[in-house]
């Protein structure tokens, strides 16, 4: 989480009248979404992308007191994959690149969600990893 | 179509190093740990040491395969609907992105975009239609019970790798290399490079700046994403970026892979069982 960053928004949000999300948690995600929350345990600003992105940078969040804001590279700490029929793959990298661990599907049953992402997360090579505020990009694979 | 043509069976590969470590020279040899990097442009494959101790994209998707296969029959005879059937996962293509776009066939002909083929565009189409099916709350507890219960499911489960204690110093080992001077020696020519043909770099990523990331979302191959990403890789073949990264990083990997050699070749032998046990539920399953 960047403090700094999440504190400014805040402030700007209040300025520009931005209401906060009524609700947070993982009832934010829909069905076909990779969903993304700038805090530990789905808390704080939001986005659901039911498509791969290549750059957070250029990604806003949707609510949340940062809402309108980019999401930037370094500021996601919790994830869920939520895709119908795709897993979802978080790189640390602009336009997939760097490493990256993977998400199974809500409908799998295992390992398709992540509340703290600081003491690693997901399946792979790199999942023992601190992966807190370092998610660049996702893409969806191993389709069915 | 988006997709990019490669070439079946094994491709000619251009070892990028041989890294001659005592007592482990290569593949082979009394268990010897292999510490090449291999770049292999015309199938976009790179293999670095670690990567032998992990799963291949193929092993990977047959193991998800069998993983999917196994929960529909579970689902089932537990008497919970489920819209998934029985069948393989849709194979991606290979995009090995880990040092950014590098196939030059690739760059001139879709820039960013990735080779996506028309069965997985079809897969992706369903999974954005909102009025597609859903999880239902019934049939996630009853995936959660087949994962708590089901033993085909408890022996594919791929959980628990990639998260022994050789993996925190492999990972410091690679990051105290990529922060090296050597490192980004080779990264500042590629940068070089770029600037000489009008290309900002980006600062952080092996990628240039202004590439229209909305557009290659949404599978959109446009001009300028085209020039870019051919300028891109015209450099890193010019600087011969991938190997010279690609060999550096294994010779971060070699003594991490050497000191912790027994529980790295444990996980490798228990994936090779799942992944023996996944082809066994495939072939069980008809596929």
């Amino acid at each position: 989480m960047r403090r700094l960053v999440a504190v400014v928004g805040v402030a700007v949000a209040l300025v520009a009248g931005v209401a906060p999300a009524a609700s947070a948690g993982t009832s934010q995600c829909s069905d076909g979404d990779a969903c993304v929350w700038q805090n530990f345990t789905y808390s704080g600003s939001f986005r659901g992308m039911v498509n791969d992105a290549y750059d957070y940078n250029n990604i806003q969040w949707e609510a949340g007191l940062l809402a309108t804001f980019y999401i930037t590279r370094d500021s996601v700490s919790s994830v869920r994959s939520q895709g119908r029929n795709c897993y979802v793959r978080f790189t640390d990298g602009v336009g997939h690149s760097g490493k990256a661990i993977d998400f199974r599907r809500v409908a799998d049953g295992r390992d398709y969600q992540d509340p703290n992402l600081s003491n690693g997360g997901g399946l792979g090579t790199w999942r023992a990893e601190n992966w807190d505020n370092r998610i660049a990009s996702h893409w969806f694979f191993n389709c069915v | 179509m988006v997709g990019v043509r490669r070439r079946s069976g094994v491709g000619v590969v251009a070892v990028a190093a041989v890294l001659a470590l005592a007592g482990c020279g290569g593949s082979g040899g009394s268990g010897a740990v292999d510490v090449r990097a291999e770049v292999d442009e015309s199938s976009g494959v790179i293999v670095l040491p670690a990567d032998r101790f992990a799963l291949t994209q193929r092993e990977g998707q047959d193991i998800a395969s069998a993983e999917h296969v196994a929960m529909v029959l579970c689902k089932r005879k537990l008497g919970v609907a489920t819209a998934d059937t029985v069948r393989r996962v849709i194979p991606d293509e290979v995009d090995d992105r880990r040092f950014g776009l590098w196939v030059l066939a690739q760059a001139e002909k879709y820039g960013y975009v990735p080779p996506t083929s028309p069965e997985k565009l079809a897969a992706i189409k369903r999974n954005s239609d909102p009025s597609g099916p859903g999880v239902s709350q019934e049939e996630v507890a009853a995936a959660k019970q087949c994962v708590r219960d089901d033993a085909t499911l408890k022996q594919l489960d791929t959980s628990e790798l990639g998260g022994g204690p050789g993996y925190r110093p492999l990972s410091e080992a690679e990051r105290e290399m990529q922060e090296s001077d050597e490192y980004q020696g080779v990264v500042d020519e590629w940068r070089a490079c770029l600037r000489g043909r009008g290309v900002t770099p980006d600062v952080e990523d092996l990628v240039p700046q202004g590439v229209d990331w909305k557009a290659v979302q949404e599978l959109k191959v446009q001009e300028q994403d085209v020039a870019l990403a051919v300028a891109d890789v015209s450099c890193k073949e010019q600087v011969k970026l991938v190997p010279r990264l690609a060999a550096l990083v294994a010779k971060a990997q070699a003594p991490v892979l050497e000191e912790y050699r027994d529980e790295f070749a444990a996980q490798r032998a228990d994936m090779d069982k799942k992944v023996a046990f996944a082809e066994g539920v495939l072939r069980d399953a008809g596929l």
